[in-house]
């Protein structure tokens, strides 16, 4: 376990103006204290981790899409076992691209596949939960509902809410996304109320929705011009990232990572309350392609493109 | 142009060697010599569509003639000086690449960048076969019929 004093200072009118935000009067300065490490350069355990969940006892649960497993950690970050691999069985994964913890149950999806895989907390694998199309985004809201952000073969990119046992009861369509092939390119996170937040991959765009799907706020967080497209295998699709993850905190303030196209690159960080107004920003010590916040509100992070993660606490001071 | 030249000559010494030791070869004696060398873009390693034809050809020729004649070369871009702990973090990412596409072939990363000229296009294999026949390059995606000229190249047929 690493104990660093990292000091990621940031003077906030100044970082927000470089973010284009108008200064917040509750802004103040944000410190990031790392706690812990998990993997690293040489540690082959973690090879390019895109999603993390951390259950009631602190374990840790990663989705791998190099070696496409799902894994699990110790809370002190000790390897202690992983399941999946790459194929089509039960369980399996041609591209494990995310997971969520809840309860007992461990959900893990691939973005080749209409299925959401579910294990139990061994990762014993339990059963797969068909989906109407491919899952792009997962989360998990307080009563054990879940969200997902789905790409279905034929009419519009819809976020479904469904309970664990996979029945579906509500089905919201997307606005934020002029091209149905891109819709599994979304950030999700339930918030405590029952509604949602969506950060777009390619748009620079986050939107609130509320319990019954209905649109509460958009916002173009870091201000970005349309993304130029490039033909890539015949298709004229964005090449360049805008929103490349959301998360949300304890006080549910919102936390958008900005991708590639953001003035650093999967390092700005800027902050939203509930209502939408910036509350602060902040940098990333290195790029990361994910933020993921655990119950006891410590930042989850990426590092070394993917193959270690790192957890810091944050100290907003005034 | 005198990098490139150095590059093929070690990549026909080793293939050289792997003729003198591959005694099993003597009674193919046309496939001594044969080697594919394949040139990885790092940097695509999780992109699935990307490194798809790889892995199809990985399926179709036999972990043991991966191993004796295939060589890998994982390329990479680096915007600045160069740096030591890429190099670590791209094997890191091989490793666990390789336990999930059955790859069977070694590979080694290019960190002094000597490759880059030739993997403009991404991933690229080129057999080379130093009894005569010639190099050829193929380059992403593989058609079936360009899986089974490449298997067969490296086996002999």
């Amino acid at each position: 376990m690493h104990i660093n004093r990292i000091m990621v200072s940031f003077v906030a009118f100044g970082a927000l103006a470089l973010a284009g935000i108008p200064a917040s009067p509750s802004t103040g300065q944000v410190k990031l204290v790392q706690d812990l490490s998990i993997g690293g350069p040489d540690s082959n355990e973690l090879f390019f981790w895109t999603g993390v969940s951390v259950d009631r006892d602190g374990n840790f649960y990663f989705a791998d899409a190099l070696d496409c497993t799902v894994k699990k950690f110790g809370p002190n970050g000790g390897f202690l076992k992983k399941a999946g691999g790459k194929g089509k069985g039960p369980g399996e994964f041609e591209k494990a691209v995310g997971v969520a913890a809840a309860g007992e149950t461990v959900y893990a999806w691939d973005v080749f596949d209409r299925s959401i895989r579910v294990f139990d907390r061994e990762l014993v694998f339990q059963r797969s939960l068909p989906m109407p199309g491919g899952v792009g985004a997962l989360d998990i809201f307080p009563d054990g509902r879940l969200a997902a952000a789905v790409r279905e073969a034929a009419g519009t990119p819809s976020v479904f809410l469904f309970s664990p046992d996979g029945a579906v009861s509500r089905k919201i369509p997307l606005t934020g996304q002029d091209d149905p092939r891109l819709v599994d390119s979304v950030s999700l996170v339930a918030d405590t109320s029952g509604g949602f937040y969506v950060g777009y991959l390619f748009t620079d765009r986050v939107e609130k929705r509320n319990a019954d799907g209905e649109l509460v706020w958009s916002k173009s967080p870091f201000r970005m011009k349309q993304s130029a497209r490039e033909n890539i295998q015949g298709w004229k699709i964005p090449s360049e990232t805008c929103i490349q993850g959301l998360a949300l905190d304890a006080e549910g303030r919102i936390y958008v990572l900005g991708g590639r196209r953001a003035a650093h690159p999967g390092r700005d960080v800027l902050i939203f309350d509930p209502a939408g107004n910036a509350v602060g920003s902040f940098l990333l010590p290195e790029p990361s392609h994910s933020l993921y916040f655990d119950r006891k509100n410590r930042l989850h992070v990426a590092a070394d493109g993917g193959v270690t993660m790192k957890r810091y606490r944050l100290v907003f001071e005034r | 142009m005198r990098r490139v030249g150095s590059i093929f000559t070690a990549v026909i010494l080793a293939a050289a060697a792997v003729a003198v030791s591959a005694r099993a070869d003597e009674r193919s004696p046309n496939i001594q010599g044969r080697l594919a060398l394949v040139l990885i873009d790092a940097d695509a390693l999780a992109c699935s569509p990307c490194l798809a034809s790889l892995e199809a050809l990985c399926r179709a020729v036999p972990q043991l003639v991966q191993r004796e004649r295939m060589i890998g070369v994982l390329t990479y871009r680096e915007s600045g000086p160069a740096d030591p702990r890429r190099a670590r973090i791209i094997r890191t990412k091989w490793t666990g690449y390789c336990r999930a596409g059955g790859i069977g072939f070694p590979a080694t990363i290019d960190d002094a960048h000597l490759f880059d000229s030739l993997n403009r296009d991404g991933t690229a294999v080129i057999v080379f076969d130093p009894t005569g026949g010639g190099l050829k390059r193929w380059t992403p995606p593989f058609s079936t019929g360009m899986v089974a000229e490449i298997t067969g190249y490296l086996l002999g047929r």
